[in-house]
């Protein structure tokens, strides 16, 4: 091949691609030329192989093929950690999403209290509007020299249409514990009727239970519980004018 | 050099060299150092230089035996071509004034060769090729002439190269098949 022209040289080359034959040829040739080269064969003398051989460096030992993925296992981690970020992305966003779904509902339970409180609200200016809307002012009886509280006042919004009582707290002594205020009517010389708890706490206006003909209101301290009759001295009361 | 490491196969030396187990290159050194160091020494003809060449020579193989491809040659022909190589680049490096070479230096060179007797077929191959195409053969394998640098300096027409150099492979060929 080498005393060939490089045109030659090409032309035989791309035979040999293309002609298995011509490639086997070449090669029967080659290992002709090369058994024709050993009958030259000549004996270095003995101590050349030691000399040549302290002179080959050692190389490491190939890779073996098992070891090489680097690569792939690369694209493993890669993989691994976007599948993670992904599980955490989509913990977090669940979590996220309860927390709205909490607040969502938080703030829809506000809503509708602000809106009952904003109804009421409304509902009691309502009441204290109309014309025909009576404004007591239930005070301790002027007849009880001894009151028990003789700052107490409590104003009662009063319709004869409507017939719920609406009480606004002015001034009363905090009920001991287990004991709370409540609301009588009395009408003529008829024993009191019992007319409903009063929520001491409360800071607005409380509307009370639809109440029948009523000439007097009153107010007693009794059991949480409430009571069928009243067992304490009246606080404050007032008439319907 | 007449252990029995010359009866390692081939294909376990290559084995040991692509695995860059150092045996390996002392083995193929005991069965092919000869031949190598023959080519090397025939091309040179200088003890020292070819000494240094053979040296060159199991450096390349070792540095290059993941290179062998056993399906395009056998260990032989790749090492012998690799010693071959490295020899005529060691000529031509020491200026070998090749185109001065007379055809009496060339012809006179192949009568002094040490050709190792005990090789299988030298006789009959000296005896089928005549000394003309064993001067072909010669220049163009052992000094790496090409075919119009051999029909210059044997001062003869490119087709006679061609034809003698045809009927010299074919020669060759036959014997070693």
């Amino acid at each position: 091949m080498e005393a060939l022209s490089p045109a030659e040289s090409r032309t035989v080359e791309a035979w040999a691609a293309q002609y298995p034959e011509i490639q086997i040829e070449l090669r029967r040739i080659q290992e002709a030329l090369s058994q024709y080269a050993r009958s030259f064969e000549l004996a270095p003398r003995p101590e050349l192989k030691r000399e040549i051989l302290s002179k080959v460096q050692d190389k490491p030992a190939p890779p073996l093929p098992v070891a090489t993925p680097t690569r792939p296992n690369r694209l493993g981690w890669i993989g691994l950690l976007l599948a993670l970020l992904a599980i955490v992305a989509v913990v977090v966003l669940y979590n996220r999403s309860r927390q709205l779904e909490k607040t969502v509902q938080r703030v829809v339970a506000e809503k509708d209290s602000l809106q009952q409180d904003y109804n009421r609200a409304i509902n009691n200016l309502e009441l204290i509007q109309n014309p025909t809307t009576k404004i007591i002012a239930l005070t301790p009886p002027p007849d009880d020299d001894t009151p028990i509280a003789p700052d107490a006042e409590v104003t009662l919004y009063w319709n004869q249409n409507d017939r719920t009582p609406l009480l606004a707290i002015k001034n009363l002594p905090e009920p001991p514990a287990g004991k709370k205020y409540q609301l009588w009517t009395i009408r003529g010389t008829q024993a009191p009727t019992p007319a409903g708890m009063i929520d001491f706490d409360s800071t607005t206006f409380q509307t009370m239970p639809q109440v029948a003909e009523v000439d007097v209101f009153a107010i007693t301290l009794e059991d949480a519980g409430g009571s069928p009759v009243p067992t304490s001295k009246i606080y404050v009361a007032g008439k319907v004018i | 050099m007449n252990n029995q490491n010359l009866h390692i196969g081939d294909e376990n030396i290559v084995r040991l060299l692509k695995s860059n187990n150092k045996d390996g290159l002392s083995l193929l050194y005991d069965k092919y150092a000869a031949a190598l160091y023959g080519v090397i020494h025939r091309i040179l003809q200088q003890t020292e230089a070819a000494e240094e060449v053979l040296q060159d020579t199991m450096l390349k193989i070792w540095n290059n035996a993941e290179k062998y491809d056993a399906s395009k040659g056998n260990l032989l022909t790749w090492t012998i071509n690799i010693a071959r190589n490295a020899a005529i680049d060691r000529a031509r490096l020491k200026s070998f004034s090749r185109r001065n070479e007379k055809i009496e230096d060339v012809s006179n060179q192949l009568e002094e060769a040490a050709i190792n007797p005990e090789t299988i077929g030298v006789k009959e191959l000296m005896n089928k090729l005549n000394k003309d195409q064993k001067i072909i053969i010669d220049l163009i394998y052992f000094k790496g002439y090409t075919q119009s640098e051999v029909a210059e300096t044997l001062e003869i027409p490119i087709g006679t190269v061609k034809s003698r150099l045809y009927a010299a492979i074919n020669k060759l060929r036959e014997l070693f098949s």
